[in-house]
């Protein structure tokens, strides 16, 4: 990413309901910067449309409240903002856990 | 008395008689029912040091308090006894129309003792004109012994001649006493684990007919009614939409992408064919419907069919859910999912637990890999992890005990204890029960769960998994609030199983102890708060392990397999992450501290004096605990 012009390259891995929903099992995204979360539910709705609704919440303001980001395998996104970096995966998934 | 009968039906297969046993009303308030009432019932009928194979043995069938009022997801019973497969507390939860006639006919609890000479269907009736008489008769069943799962409660019915009759039955695993026999109701729902059909075939018991009348009555149902139809509102909602839509087999991709799909024996946490089982590609290719348990508006239920060109195409119909596709498929190295379909159609139809099943497996072809198992000994199957057919034959032949089936049949931890040379390293299992699909090393609250939770490893009664699959910890580091995560999530689910709540309705709640406290009020009429439920859960959680303790646990009992603390995970994104003793003591150390017990596991008296649990506040503990109110023989 290079200077306040470029945008953030990340892909977003589906599980579940959104991969039905959308038939696609990754997305590949160019976020401009800053790469938010507001910025990355838009960019989502704009390259995915299915999933609004399967997802993301019909106003794109949002995850629906029982989905879930987890970053590059690794760590659970919570209700705070993150700023993306270039090469970022992220994990759409069910937040309910277990079964 | 509303949402209970006080009172359980005792039967006795040696003696044939049976008699009511009045259960007081402190002890359901106390364990609420399910299996909190139904650990209260074993600690109290099972004599200490029993033999699990013995007619000592209690098997215990127990409803609860919301059985009846057609509450969403309340149609559950729970089964306990003492586990053959560990020694410890067994207790399983299952569903549907058996538990509202459980609770018909039996009152609060169905207690079967002794041992029939042969081939036994006990059948209970109720008296529609006096529902507080019932007629217990012991038939023969010859004629059932060999029957699948499945085909033997359709016999059943059939004989009574009453398609009302509810039918509890073991296929032939149960019958050859497989240590992880399952109990089969309802069309091939499942009491999986821990080895309760053993106990079942071990008392020569192969049916269990219900019939009843008695009724079912709720303080405020009006109440109920409005509540009722606001919770069903809700469980239709965001709060379930991962079960209603792929159910439980949605784990299987992201646990892979996690790096906690257990493969191969836990030596990996990614499997390469993850794809190929995952719940998406089988809802895509294999779904044949959906289906739910009796008064449940989720229908997590994914039934599969076989696509397959051979004889088992587009036949039966299987239910499918994460543990028994990770632990037929992944833990075997099976991406074949026709394969994994039969595989489960199979343990399904023989009556045996999935996980247990395919975790001995695995145990199993790791052998055979390494050399400690042979050609001679598996009858000539390549028995290597990813042989589809030789997972179905060996699975047949543990079913029926035939050739390395005998063996396998002991389950993981006592087959390793045969075939030694440091093989007991790699058997996966906890207290004696094999894992469920959750790799410890890279979920380590779970590790913690997996390793202290008294019916052995086990994701039902502890789900500190949750808070891995969370932002509220590093799942991949441990710290010192793993103890108390670990506990308050045990207590949880011994709520929840208590009452009996489906799990997968936990996330449909405002305030979960809030509102089970006002449900539990509005209908049995008894106060209960927030506070009060809590209470319940920790008394509970106390009770089961002090369970153990009587029967023999020591500190030692409280660990993970070897394989877990000694060698880290190879690929994936946890690839390196391994967990140590030391942390897994450590933590083990933080949940003893969150109990309050002592360094090395045990219960203080002021702990048991503080939840009830003092024999001086339960009063003499020589069996029977109540009353005999009736005592006729059939």
């Amino acid at each position: 990413m290079n200077g306040a012009t470029a945008t953030v390259r990340v892909k977003v891995e589906l599980f579940g309901t959104p991969r039905i929903h959308s038939g696609m099992a990754a997305v590949e995204l160019a976020i401009p910067h800053p790469a938010d979360r507001g910025r990355l539910v838009a960019a989502l709705a704009e390259q995915c449309p299915a999933l609004v609704g399967h997802g993301l919440k019909e106003d794109l303001t949002d995850l629906e409240e029982s989905y879930v980001f987890n970053i590059n395998g690794l760590a659970f996104l919570g209700q705070d903002d993150f700023t993306l970096a270039d090469g970022d995966s992220l994990l759409l998934l069910s937040s309910q856990a277990g079964g | 008395m509303y949402g209970y009968h006080g009172k359980a039906l005792i039967v006795d297969l040696t003696t044939r008689t049976h008699r009511w046993d009045a259960i007081d009303s402190d002890a359901l308030r106390q364990f609420i029912g399910g299996i909190g009432l139904g650990t209260y019932l074993l600690y109290r009928y099972c004599p200490p040091g029993a033999d699990p194979m013995g007619p000592d043995n209690p098997l215990l069938f127990v409803g609860s308090p919301l059985v009846g009022t057609r509450l969403t997801t309340s149609s559950k019973f729970a089964v306990l006894t003492k586990s053959p497969l560990t020694g410890f507390i067994a207790d399983s939860l299952s569903s549907s129309f058996l538990a509202t006639e459980l609770k018909k006919c039996c009152g609060d609890a169905l207690v079967i003792v002794g041992r029939s000479e042969g081939p036994t269907l006990l059948r209970v009736e109720g008296d529609a004109l006096d529902p507080d008489r019932v007629t217990v008769r012991f038939e023969d069943a010859t004629d059932l012994v060999g029957l699948g799962a499945a085909a033997k409660e359709g016999a059943v019915k059939e004989r009574l001649g009453d398609r009302r009759y509810r039918v509890a039955c073991i296929g032939p695993a149960g019958e050859a006493q497989v240590k992880f026999a399952s109990i089969s109701n309802d069309g091939g729902r499942q009491a999986g684990r821990c080895g309760l059909g053993t106990v079942m075939g071990s008392k020569n018991l192969l049916a269990l007919a219900v019939r009843g009348y008695l009724p079912v009555e709720v303080a405020e149902p009006d109440e109920v009614r409005s509540y009722g139809r606001d919770l069903s509102l809700r469980s239709l909602g965001a709060a379930t939409e991962k079960y209603r839509n792929l159910g439980t087999m949605a784990n299987v991709a992201v646990f892979n992408r996690l790096g906690t799909l257990p493969t191969r024996n836990f030596r990996e946490s990614t499997f390469e064919g993850a794809e190929q089982v995952s719940g998406e590609e089988l809802h895509r290719n294999h779904l044949q419907r959906n289906a739910s348990c009796a008064n449940c508006t989720i229908g997590c239920e994914r039934i599969l069919v076989s696509r397959g060109k051979d004889e088992n195409k587009g036949k039966g119909g299987v239910r499918m859910e994460y543990e028994s596709l990770f632990a037929l498929g992944p833990l075997c190295g099976v991406s074949d999912p026709e394969t994994v379909i039969r595989a489960a159609a199979i343990c399904d139809d023989l009556g045996m637990d999935t996980i247990s099943a395919g975790a001995t497996v695995a145990w199993a072809m790791e052998c055979f890999e390494r050399g400690l198992l042979t050609a001679a000994d598996t009858g000539g199957v390549d028995l290597r992890f990813g042989n589809g057919p030789a997972l179905l034959q060996v699975l047949e032949d543990i079913g029926h005990r035939r050739g390395i089936g005998n063996l396998l049949a002991e389950g993981s931890r006592a087959a390793a204890a045969n075939v030694g040379r440091g093989s007991a390293a790699w058997a996966m299992q906890v207290k004696g029960l094999e894992m469920p699909g959750y790799e410890p090393r890279s979920l380590k609250t779970m590790a913690l769960g997996l390793a202290v939770t008294p019916r052995g490893a086990c994701h039902n009664r502890s789900s500190a998994y949750e808070a891995d699959f969370s932002d509220r910890v590093d799942r991949l580091s441990v710290d010192e609030t793993r103890g108390r995560i670990a506990a308050e999530s045990e207590d949880f689910e011994a709520v929840l199983d208590s009452l009996i709540w489906c799990k997968f309705l936990r996330k449909a709640f405002h305030d979960f102890y809030e509102e089970s406290a006002q449900v539990y009020s509005m209908v049995t009429g008894w106060e209960m708060t927030a506070s009060d439920l809590r209470r319940c859960g920790e008394r509970i959680s106390n009770l089961k392990k002090l369970f153990n303790i009587r029967e023999g646990w020591s500190r030692a009992d409280d660990t993970l397999p070897p394989r877990t603390l000694e060698e880290p995970l190879p690929t994936g994104v946890a690839a390196g992450v391994g967990l140590s003793r030391e942390d897994l003591d450590f933590m083990i150390a933080s949940y003893y501290g969150a109990r309050g017990w002592t360094g090395d596991g045990m219960i203080p008296e002021s702990k048991l004096a503080e939840l009830g649990l003092t024999e001086s506040a339960w009063g003499d503990s020589s069996l029977p605990m109540g009353k005999p109110v009736s005592d006729r023989v059939e």
